[in-house]
């Protein structure tokens, strides 16, 4: 532990070992070789005692705060509100629900994101594929337009339309 | 349900108390806490699917401590943004936020809250969900080395806090 002395005046132990054992000491966390260790630096070392000493007081301190309950209604709210979200998986982008990331770290997303966005480019190229082979010629448009602009213009004509008079243009006709 | 996996609503009815507190003592105020367990609970759902039977307290604090941590990067991202106002927000604000217990629990809070999160979340973890240092290892991705050692950290920081309170003696 580098820390320097605490408030109280207590100065940390000066050795160089591990004085985080004491913690996993404390919460019987070692293995047999590091509570042997810890057990005899606890017999000759008044530093590690107080180690021990300030560690337990501050795990204490916690444990005791005890459970905190949730307001009054806060759990028929609560499960209201889950049940009227969509029954659906995760979005493609968001984190795994049960993955740790680091705070540090988001590479994951990020590699997520750039397969999201190659499976969407893919989607679009098959889509036009698609669109290609399946769009019906215009020999096979229906319904015929070039018979729909006779028809039309041939009706506007008789009530004297000056502009649907200049039709119907179109292949197979004769210029007036 | 599959045999041995617990629908949402059981872990919400069974587990709710204890993912609240762990949230609560993760965020320091029952607004955020609430946010926290709602969000929780969304990926609980999501993910009983992928639940294999096991230490089902353990993927609950994993999965809180995600979802405080992932609110964490948020912040940092946009420190500016005022949950209170966020429309989004589905439930109401809790008629007992910022009521704090009495007694020398109030010290003890703000001084495990004034603990930076690397220090806090292991802490929490160990000391308020009872969770093992491997437990705990696998929820936030650090080695065990590093559980313990913050965990010893975030206890002297914590001892000298209370005792500048006045709180403890030497």
């Amino acid at each position: 532990m580098t820390d320097g002395p605490d408030v109280l005046g207590t100065p940390p132990p000066t050795d160089h070992e591990d004085l985080t054992l004491v913690s996993g000491y404390l919460d019987d966390e070692l293995d047999d070789d590091e509570r042997a260790f810890v057990e005899a630096r606890l017999a000759d070392s008044q530093a590690w005692r107080d180690e021990l000493e300030a560690v337990r007081v501050a795990r204490d301190a916690v444990r005791a705060l005890g459970t905190r309950e949730a307001p009054a209604g806060f759990w028929a709210d609560v499960t209201s509100a889950v049940e009227a979200q969509p029954d659906a998986q995760p979005a493609a982008t968001d984190e795994p629900d049960t993955s740790v990331v680091p705070i540090t770290a988001a590479t994951g997303k990020r590699n997520r994101r750039r397969v999201v966005a190659w499976v969407a480019g893919a989607t679009a190229v098959a889509a036009s594929l698609v669109a290609m082979f399946m769009i019906p010629g215009r020999s096979q448009v229906r319904p015929n337009v070039t018979a729909v602009a006779t028809s039309h213009g041939a009706t506007s004509a008789k009530v004297g339309d000056p502009i649907s008079g200049l039709v119907p243009l179109g292949p197979g006709r004769e210029p007036r | 349900m599959t045999e041995g996996v617990p629908t949402w609503e059981e872990v919400a009815r069974d587990y709710g108390r204890f993912l609240y507190n762990v949230a609560y003592r993760l965020t320091g105020n029952d607004d955020e806490a609430q946010d926290l367990v709602q969000e929780s609970l969304l990926r609980v759902r999501r993910g009983l699917e992928r639940y294999e039977p096991g230490s089902l307290q353990g993927w609950l604090a994993r999965i809180v401590t995600n979802v405080f941590l992932d609110e964490v990067r948020r912040k940092r991202r946009r420190p500016t943004d005022a949950l209170p106002d966020d429309p989004g927000r589905v439930l109401p604000p809790s008629p007992a936020a910022d009521q704090v217990p009495t007694g020398l629990s109030t010290e003890v809070e703000q001084a495990l809250l004034a603990l930076p999160e690397e220090f806090r979340v292991p802490v929490v973890l160990c000391d308020v969900s009872d969770l093992s240092y491997e437990q705990i290892a696998e929820s936030t991705g650090v080695p065990i080395g590093t559980v313990r050692s913050r965990i010893h950290r975030g206890r002297r920081l914590l001892r000298s806090a209370l005792t500048a309170e006045g709180i403890t003696g030497s």
